[in-house]
């Protein structure tokens, strides 16, 4: 590898673009604002569009509370409550909960991590136009009178056709849909920021607790949100063709649809949650003047969440009739869970004691999460217990205890995040005084209207009802329910109040205002795009308390990596996984309309499949693909070395198994994974639940499943050569072996067709899901196809210098893991074809 | 391996091994409870219950055998979180011995 | 829609009327205590820990967050699977009642194997005899649950899911579809009646007879309104008519309730009902009525009061 001295002129850089250093990193103005891939800039935006779907889906939650407040009110008609109840959950669950999460991480970790920018600006910005388009279809549904009705479970077969006609369930599987990809984008975004992009010597132990927190979160989105992509697009596929997956008379089973459902919805709780403590696990140590307490226990205990909060899905359906066999493997879980969830809460007393504590109104937030949780958490062991479940079950005792989950557990903790960050985003202070009475109003109104509702449940109040009859014992009760969520939402409302006035009247922030540990206060508020002029090496979890060279000087003059290197590109450090130790320097895209442009080609595709209009779908697809090959057809980076001071000597953008561009997609690989493996549960699940059905399947071609399983083993075989031969820069070799990949993965794709011919997917739910899996497993392959003929004609066009291999790198594992799937998919056709279906 | 990866790997083994655990729980329920019946209520107890006790000593393994070197947080993680997950494999096992058949 | 519940029952699971409400209620007070007692341990240790300056111990950790939870949940578990084996133990049953849901009503037929006597919207259990109670929905998923005699079982097409209830005191009580079903979803109760044994077998055994002969002539006036204009087309009658489509009507006058337990059932809520169905429980298939003349509909609801 050589050291070039004066690098190509950047083809991504903006025109007249300032080469400075300061200049590089500036965001553009006015509406080249929107073209913006800082994670400064999408955070916030995350955050603030976020913010506004909670405000509307609290307004509706007056609505429907107002409803309830006597009984037999006639405020709301029944249709209209539905909607407005069904709205309210989708809204807080996918469209402001998830998101306003994913932009703090997106926006603070960076920041704690102490690099320049996350390391996929553009996927960034594609993941926040996707949650934002889709949340407009979502909303837009109000405006075609189509709001969907059917609750935020969409429990078949309510929502199948037969018993939803008209779009609004489409509004809602496709608008959530594709918000979701936002999720998963940022997942993986976060996963490779947090292990690829961190200070040097910040090794894993030496990582900011948020980072950990956001981490497992991450995987967690990985793994959890595709059970219920696979479960809408089947729903879906159903609404659309007449594909009978759920349905019951064709071998299918409504309950397949809760599986998948509640397979990510229970893991979506602690989602919500993890982030949020991650923030009070942040806030706490600031305020009590002392690291937080057992660092060591916290991460274990939130790997442990992690992991359990997978095995507690069925507890959502204790009451469908489940052998008492598999209730008490999910009670048992579901009881576990307590275990991860108390060692955190006793490490954040065990924090509080260390030190002194200050009362500060993020501290006030701290301590109304930790009493309002702790009641969550403790009912939440009440409904583990299946013989209680079975009375408490969709009745008002849920809805206080959820709501006790994810208010005290996560609304608690974002709102005294808001006043601790605040300085970030505005570079002032919010008020101490008002934030008490945002607090007062909050703890008090939120206590009033959800503490007796436990017992209005237990007085046999069910869920969903838009009215109740008088004279039940649930008068009163409903009534001050009522009344505790207008003052709730007074709090809310000053707290808006408070946000917008201190923009303008605020005291200015001093640099680290809280006096906080983290490194995200290095630079006075707000900090400069560039987040950090140089690098600063770490030996603590806590910088700026046990590194007092970062705090003595101007922020601008501390010393670090990075100082020296004026190329005229966003660049940041790229880090071993583990250790922290600097490995490369990774340069990452100016601002782009790009990913814009596919996420509205995506929109295009989405809206058009709700509109019927389905050339206009393929037109989108069209621009979203053209888009995602600009994107990727930049010339690359690697090949060249720099150094960065401190005695790093490092090159850029590394072809490595720990790169992260490599890191990216084993992220991805194992979203792929989950979205397969949903549909082989399908398969098993369906097979196994009903033999019945499952008998009067067509077999599929025995001979042609066998021929898959060979050409799947070549697609990976060929996928592994071509990285061998990229990496030892033999152009032509690694050429001709893409494009044998590429005839792989044709051939595999044939043969899994060939092989699914005799089977009619109309006939039942079995067939129709070994065509889902074929599907799938077809998609994933033309994008195997696409990136290999990709790679090979940049090969061709001499796009490719020496050492630049990253693409057929990555292109190795990926097409080892699309083998794979290939194989097993074959395997699950053979053991159709052999042993008959049945 | 360095100590830091060795104690990484030891703090995520005993989830690990609790998740298959679980899926081969749920798997062997499923298996036995469902329509097609595949396997009858003695194969279920019996290969519960080896799945179990092949578990739970994965889970321990961190416990009575933690990566030394490295940092003494780490470590305490790893053995508290086999343990914890020892006990969550019983605990998942628990229902076989308790309940005569899938319990209707 | 003006709901004149109050001469109905309760609804309230603390108001124990079945083995399986009575086992249930011990085993929630047991934990709510449980509950209530470890959250204000938790808030004194947190004011402890903010007064004190000893700093934080590991063990607090180790005890507050593993050893005092395992032990807790093992004890919770424990008996709650003892609960459980109680409660869902397969008694074997000496009536077996088939209820199917439908949007929004309930579909009643005691016996179905045997003499496969039809009712709707009211539930009769013996006291102190086990009843296997069969659920089925004919539609989307309701779910079966009447608070004081035990928890609820979800309804789900294609499924049959089982519910064995033994009611321990005779009275009404109130229950009502449990899962989110549609627009009238809040308007799908029901009334479960529990009656000594003897009166059971009677119960049963009026069932299985026709329905009384008109005998006024307004009664008779409204037994033929029924027949003309289209009732027999879904309702069941029995002696008169054998459709399936709608709830069983042969003893409808001798229910509390109109509309799935929604309704006092009296002359004026029984006409408003049939003329305006789509205002009362908006989304379900009866059409209203609204075209019968004033006697017409009189003369339907006098005929139809009188079938008890």
């Amino acid at each position: 590898m050589s050291v070039t001295e004066t690098p190509t002129a950047y083809s991504g850089a903006r025109k007249g673009e300032d080469k400075s250093f300061e200049g590089v990193w500036d965001t553009p103005t006015g509406l080249r604002k929107l073209s913006s891939v800082s994670h400064r800039v999408v955070g916030r935006r995350f955050i603030y569009t976020g913010f506004v779907f909670f405000l509307i889906a609290g307004v509706l939650a007056l609505m429907v509370r107002t409803q309830l407040i006597v009984p037999g009110n006639t405020f709301l008609d029944l249709e209209t409550y539905n909607q407005v109840f069904t709205m309210h959950g989708t809204l807080m669950m996918f469209l402001f909960a998830i998101p306003i999460l994913e932009g703090f991480a997106v926006y603070l970790i960076p920041l704690m991590l102490g690099a320049r920018d996350l390391i996929f600006p553009r996927l960034g910005q594609f993941g926040y136009y996707c949650y934002l388009f889709g949340g407009i279809i979502v909303l837009s549904s109000f405006l075609f009178d189509a709001a969907p009705d059917g609750g935020w479970f969409m429990y078949v077969p309510l929502s199948t056709k037969a018993h939803t006609p008209g779009l609004s369930a489409d509004f809602w599987l496709i608008g959530i849909t594709f918000a979701e990809i936002a999720s998963v984008t940022a997942a993986v975004e976060l996963i490779t920021a947090i292990l690829c992009a961190r200070a040097p010597g910040m090794s894993l132990t030496k990582m900011p607790v948020f980072a950990w927190y956001i981490l497992i979160t991450a995987f967690m989105i990985a793994i959890g949100f595709p059970p219920l992509i696979i479960g809408s697009i089947l729903l879906e596929a159903e609404r659309l063709l007449a594909l009978p997956f759920f349905d019951p008379m064709l071998g299918g089973d409504p309950l397949l649809w809760q599986h998948l459902f509640w397979l990510f919805g229970h893991p979506e709780v602690y989602i919500i949650f993890l982030p949020a403590a991650g923030m009070v696990a942040t806030m706490l140590p600031t305020f009590v003047g002392k690291p937080l307490f057992g660092y060591g226990f916290a991460v274990a205990a939130v790997v442990t969440m992690g992991f359990i909060s997978f095995g507690l899905w069925a507890h959502h359906m204790f009451a469908t009739g489940l052998p008492i066999l598999s209730l008490s493997l999910f009670s048992a879980a579901s009881s576990m869970v307590a275990v991860p969830t108390a060692i955190q809460i006793f490490c954040f007393i065990a924090t509080l004691a260390s030190g002194r504590p200050r009362l500060t109104v993020p501290m006030l937030f701290i301590l109304g999460f930790l009493s309002i949780f702790v009641i969550g958490g403790l009912t939440g062991v009440m409904l583990a217990s299946v013989p209680f479940n079975w009375q408490a079950h969709d009745s008002y005792f849920v809805v206080a205890h959820l709501h006790y989950v994810l208010i005290g557990g996560m609304v608690f903790p974002l709102i005294g995040a808001f006043y601790y960050w605040a300085p970030h985003f505005t570079g002032r202070m919010m008020s101490e005084r008002l934030g008490r009475w945002v607090f007062g109003l909050m703890f008090v109104g939120f206590n009033a209207t959800f503490l007796l509702m436990h017992l209005t449940g237990l007085r046999g109040m069910p869920r969903r009802v838009a009215t109740y009859a008088e004279g039940l014992g649930w008068d009163r009760l409903n009534m001050l329910s009522s009344i505790g969520s207008y003052i709730l939402a007074a709090g809310i409302a000053l707290f808006v109040f408070d946000f917008f006035r201190s923009r303008r009247h605020g005291p200015k922030a001093p640099r680290n205002p809280w006096g906080a540990g983290t490194l995200e206060w290095l630079y006075p508020p707000v900090a400069p795009g560039f987040n950090f002029h140089a690098i600063p090496p770490v030996e603590s979890r806590e910088p700026l308390w046990d590194q007092p060279e970062l705090l003595e000087r101007e922020a601008h003059e501390v010393d670090g990596v990075m100082h020296g290197i004026r190329d005229g590109r966003r660049e940041t450090l790229g880090c071993d996984p583990v250790s922290g130790a600097p490995l490369y320097v990774l340069r990452l895209p100016h601002p782009t309309w790009i990913p814009m442009l596919a996420a509205a080609g995506l929109a295009i595709l989405f809206g058009a499949t709700l509109a019927s209009a389905y050339w206009v779908c393929a037109v989108g697809g069209v621009i979203a693909l053209a888009a995602f090959t600009l994107w990727a057809w930049e010339p690359s980076d690697s090949g060249v070395t720099r150094d960065a001071g401190m005695g790093h000597e490092l090159p850029v953008n590394v072809v490595d198994k720990r790169a992260h561009m490599h890191v990216a997609l084993v992220g991805t690989m194992l979203v792929l994974m989950a979205l397969f493996a949903s549909l082989i549960f399908g398969l098993l699940y369906l097979w196994n639940i009903r033999p019945d059905a499952a008998e009067t399947v067509t077999r599929p071609g025995l001979v042609a499943a066998a021929v898959a399983v060979v050409a799947g083993i070549a697609v990976a075989v060929f996928g592994q050569f071509t990285r061998r031969t990229a990496v030892s820069d033999r152009n032509l070799g690694a050429m001709a072996l893409s494009l044998l990949t590429a005839a792989a993965a044709v051939a595999s794709a044939g043969a899994l067709g060939l092989s699914l011919m005799p089977v009619d997917p109309w006939a039942s739910a079995l067939g129709a899901t070994l065509w889902a899996t074929g599907g799938f497993t077809g998609i994933v392959l033309f994008v195997l196809l696409y990136w290999a003929l990709f790679n090979a004609a940049r090969r061709l066009t001499r796009r490719t210098g020496p050492g630049q291999s990253m693409p057929d790198f990555n292109l190795a594992t990926f097409a080892k893991g699309s083998g794979l799937m290939v194989v097993v998919a074959g395997a699950f056709f053979i053991a159709g074809a052999m042993g008959g279906v049945g | 391996m360095s100590d830091l990866t060795r104690q990484i790997v030891a703090i995520a083994r005993p989830g690990l091994t609790w998740a298959v655990h679980f899926v081969a729980i749920y798997a062997l329920i499923s298996a036995s409870c469902a329509a097609r019946a595949m396997i009858g209520h003695p194969t279920l107890v019996i290969a519960g219950g080896a799945v179990t006790v092949v578990a739970v000593a994965a889970c321990l393994w961190s416990v009575f055998a933690p990566p030394a070197g490295g940092s003494t947080d780490l470590r305490r993680a790893a053995v508290w979180g086999g343990l914890v997950f020892a006990l969550a494999c019983v605990a998942n096992a628990s229902a076989l011995f308790l309940f005569q058949g899938c319990g209707g | 829609m003006e709901p004149t519940l109050d001469t109905f029952a309760v609804q309230d699971m603390s108001n124990v009327a079945g083995f399986a409400a009575g086992e249930t209620l011990w085993l929630t007070l047991i934990m709510t205590a449980g509950a209530v007692a470890i959250f204000i341990a938790v808030m004194v240790l947190v004011v402890l820990a903010w007064r004190g300056r000893g700093g934080g111990r590991t063990w607090w950790i180790i005890g507050g967050g593993i050893v005092f939870p395992v032990v807790v949940m093992a004890l919770l578990f424990v008996l709650s699977t003892f609960v459980l084996r109680s409660v869902a133990a397969p008694a074997a049953p000496d009536h077996v009642i088939e209820v199917t849901g439908k949007q929004f009503w309930w579909n009643v037929v005691y016996d179905p194997e045997g003499r496969a006597l039809r009712d709707a919207n009211e539930v009769v259990l013996p006291l102190g005899e086990p009843v296997e109670i069969r659920l089925k929905s004919a539609d989307v998923i309701h779910s079966f649950w009447v608070p004081p005699i035990a928890g609820k079982m979800d309804m789900i097409p294609g499924r049959v899911n089982t519910l064995t209830v033994t009611a321990t005191r005779e009275g009404r009580f109130r229950g009502q579809c449990a899962e989110f079903c549609g627009l009238s979803h809040p308007l799908m109760a029901f009334e479960a009646v529990v009656l000594p044994p003897d009166e059971y077998d009677a119960f049963l055994a009026d069932l299985d007879r026709e329905a009384h002969d008109a005998v006024t002539p307004q009664e008779r006036r409204g037994a033929e309104v029924f027949q003309s204009s289209g009732c027999v087309a879904c309702h069941r009658v029995q002696g008169i008519s054998d459709a399936r489509i709608g709830p069983d009507l042969t003893r409808i006058g001798a229910r509390a309730a109109l509309g799935a337990g929604m309704w006092e059932m009296n002359t004026g809520n029984l006409a408003g009902w049939i003329a305006n169905v789509d205002d009362m429980k908006p989304g379900a298939e009866m059409p209203s009525y609204n075209h019968l003349s004033g006697p017409d509909l009189r003369a339907l609801v006098a005929w139809l009061e009188s079938l008890t």
